[in-house]
């Protein structure tokens, strides 16, 4: 355990040294890679829960989680738990710290998610004497069960900021690190489709029977995923003194309120105004040093229309030179895991070179007219990325990630 | 440097409105009652026709804040004002009806997330600043306020709204069977603090961890700093009594209040509330407030401004 102590001017670097993923388009990073590049849907028919008394029962859901090392330690039943705990090994390992004799000390745990242990409070109904069910079911249970398996004993904070917690995790990890209360932390988001949460959206209208199309003129909503997505985080300092060498900086994060409606953006985006613009005046970066925007994109009618709204008035003319996509196609909205999949995304096109397609793309929407990558991928090295995310409430959240 | 100072602050608790209503026992005064609810508040607002109890208790916590410290609407709106939301339980009845529910409309989907809490007071104050709810059990409470101080800290904000809103009425049945985990009575809590700035205030410290031994994470804390008072907060009154000893054992002169045997149960509310009542109630230049969840310990180290401009106001 560490005393942290908060500062106003922050001294190192936040460097990302590891990344996992569980996706409905690959498991580990190097396939989830492979399918945002090939163009892989992960959308298909939900097998693990009933959906006939649904509109849709589409969505980005795993099929099979491929196991883990034999010598490793069983995996506990909350789904969501799994998910972490696959996506943090992959992520230590890359960071090189899964095999290091001080793995756990002054490791900490930060993970967001829009629903929490859900999927264990389903199991309890079920079940109702399963108290164990009842104990993973809350909010918390997910990390808890991540950092006890890691055996971490840094902080293990858990949050939401709903659809944009993954997001807003990176964020108070780097915070962690800033006022030293922690050496190292495992970030990320995570949720797991269930009928919980189909139930919830389906009641709400906002699944579409058609393909997701973000930005495009006949965008009619969002499908459902799952997945998890882990990233270890350092002081620049600390990584290169373990011999790391980082594969990216999180260069400056917001998580701002829209106050203004509890489901709908604000029209005008005020809200992701004011994150974008924070994020990047604690990232020290002007608009023409933006390479990339990661967006949020669900493919709803209205998020799409403001975003691309907020990044016009954000960037200004330069708007229109920078790609932005949408990997919500591939795989659905993957809720509390989204945000981070997606920055994982980002440093994986720097490091590789390509930006993946926005899928399904085809006719242009005169509100929406930036430049969304259609089609196929593009060659293009994005150093500096933009990654926003927005979720239920008026959670705006915006990242500003730079290629090492 | 911009450091913090503690300025103002709501409490309303099953027990009542203000600290002053909190008993000597928890449990000796809820004479075999389970759960203490907060009554609903009235709120004359169709925008909230459908907001759960939770929001509704959070929005009036939120009023009372303003009329006992003559502040205004005015005062919290805009960009500069973060709301920092702290809660181990308020998602709970929201989520199980729902999941209850099926095909009937028993409760608005979105009304299940947690973050919808805090998010009706923003729209209610038009709070546009930074924004993040913690949910990590009873030590979310030191949590946000570690939050809260950095954002300030680091210019973030000119002030931070913390909000913890506790409720069990509705699922008593859910929280009644994990009670191995919880002690008796369940509490319902609404709290806001309002933190500013302030140049006059010395270090504050934030620590947390798993499986660590309290004492040696005390010893830590202690080293090198004054420490004349401290907070603890556990989820149960047998570890409480437990750790208190030993804590009593080690430093004999320093005192050491147990928080939840005047509060009951207030989760991740019960660390707010034990520092404003020593704030409050007694002399203590330095503080250090200790909550547990499961097995992990957060910690905080508040060092009290004797200035009395910086005094903690009556929260009552």
């Amino acid at each position: 355990m560490m005393f942290g102590v908060p500062r106003p001017h922050k001294s190192d670097r936040i460097a990302i040294t590891g990344m996992g993923v569980v996706s409905p388009v690959g498991h580990g990073v190097t396939a989830f890679w492979s399918g945002l590049i090939g163009g892989v849907s992960g959308i298909s028919a939900i097998e693990r829960f009933d959906t006939s008394d649904m509109r849709v029962g589409r969505g980005g859901e795993i099929k099979c989680l491929a196991g883990l090392s034999p010598q490793m330690p069983p995996l506990p039943t909350c789904r969501a738990s799994q998910f972490l705990i696959h996506a943090a090994v992959e992520a230590m390992q890359q960071a090189g710290l899964i095999s290091s004799t001080s793995t756990g000390l002054g490791l900490g745990v930060v993970i967001g998610s829009a629903l929490g242990g859900i999927g264990e409070a389903e199991r309890f109904r079920a079940e109702p004497r399963d108290l164990h069910a009842l104990a993973g079911a809350a909010y918390d249970g997910p990390p808890r069960g991540l950092a006890r398996w890691l055996g971490a004993t840094g902080p293990v904070l858990s949050l939401s900021t709903a659809c944009a917690s993954g997001a807003t995790s990176l964020g108070i990890g780097a915070d962690l690190l800033h006022t030293g209360a922690a050496t190292s932390v495992i970030a990320g988001g995570v949720d797991i489709l269930c009928r919980f949460v189909m139930h919830g959206f389906n009641r709400l209208r906002s699944l579409t029977r058609d393909e997701v199309r973000p930005f495009d003129r006949r965008r009619s909503g969002l499908l459902l995923g799952e997945g998890a997505g882990i990233v270890v985080l350092e002081r620049e300092s600390v990584a290169r003194q373990r011999g790391v060498e980082p594969i990216g900086f999180l260069r400056g994060h917001a998580s701002c309120a829209d106050g203004s409606h509890i489901t709908a953006p604000d029209d005008e985006g005020s809200g992701l105004e004011h994150t974008v613009r924070l994020a990047m005046r604690n990232a020290g970066v002007e608009p023409e040093q933006i390479d990339f925007i990661s967006a949020h994109g669900t493919a709803t009618p209205a998020n799409d229309r403001v975003e691309t709204r907020v990044f016009k008035r954000v960037l200004g003319p330069l708007a229109y030179a920078i790609p932005v996509n949408s990997i919500k196609a591939h795989m659905g909205h993957t809720m509390g895991a989204a945000a981070i999949l997606e920055t994982i995304m980002c440093l994986l096109a720097w490091r590789h070179g390509q930006v993946p397609p926005t899928l399904n793309y085809g006719e242009p929407d005169p509100d929406c007219d930036l430049d969304y990558v259609p089609a196929m991928a593009r060659a293009h090295r994005p150093r500096i990325s933009l990654k926003t995310a927005v979720g239920f409430a008026g959670c705006n959240a915006c990242l500003v990630l730079e290629g090492a | 440097m911009r450091n913090v100072m503690v300025n103002r602050a709501s409490v309303i608790t099953g027990w009542g409105a203000g600290l002053q209503h909190l008993p000597p026992s928890a449990d000796a005064e809820a004479a075999g009652r389970r759960v203490l609810p907060i009554p609903t508040p009235v709120i004359d607002d169709d925008r909230l026709r459908r907001a759960t109890r939770e929001c509704l208790l959070a929005i009036d916590c939120v009023k009372q804040l303003l009329c006992q410290h003559g502040l205004d609407r005015a005062d919290l709106s805009g960009p500069r004002t973060a709301m920092v939301y702290a809660s181990a339980s308020a998602y709970a009845a929201a989520n199980w009806a729902f999941l209850h529910a099926d095909a009937s409309v028993a409760t608005y989907f979105p009304y299940t997330a947690p973050s919808i809490v805090p998010g009706e007071v923003t729209i209610a104050f038009n709070i546009t600043g930074p924004y993040v709810s913690f949910l990590s059990g009873a030590n979310a409470g030191l949590e946000a306020l570690w939050h809260a101080v950095t954002l300030l800290t680091q210019d973030q904000c000119d002030r931070a709204l913390i909000l913890g809103i506790e409720t069990f009425a509705e699922c008593e049945a859910l929280f009644t069977s994990g009670r191995w985990l919880l002690s008796s009575p369940l509490v319902e809590t609404a709290l806001c603090w309002l933190l500013e700035p302030h140049p006059a205030l010395a270090t504050f410290g934030y620590a947390a961890g798993r499986g660590e031994d309290v004492l040696s994470m005390i010893d830590m804390a202690l080293d090198g700093h004054a420490t004349t008072g401290i907070v603890l907060c556990m989820p149960t009154l047998h570890a409480g009594h437990h750790t208190r000893a030993r804590i009593r054992e080690r430093w004999p002169t320093i005192p050491v209040s147990l928080v939840t045997e005047r509060t009951g149960t207030c989760l991740a509310s019960t660390p707010l509330i034990g520092l404003l009542l020593s704030l409050a109630e007694t002399h203590h230049d330095h503080l250090l407030c200790i909550s547990r969840w499961d097995d992990a310990w957060s910690m905080v180290r508040w060092p009290r401004l004797l200035d009395p401009k910086s005094r903690a106001s009556d929260p009552g």
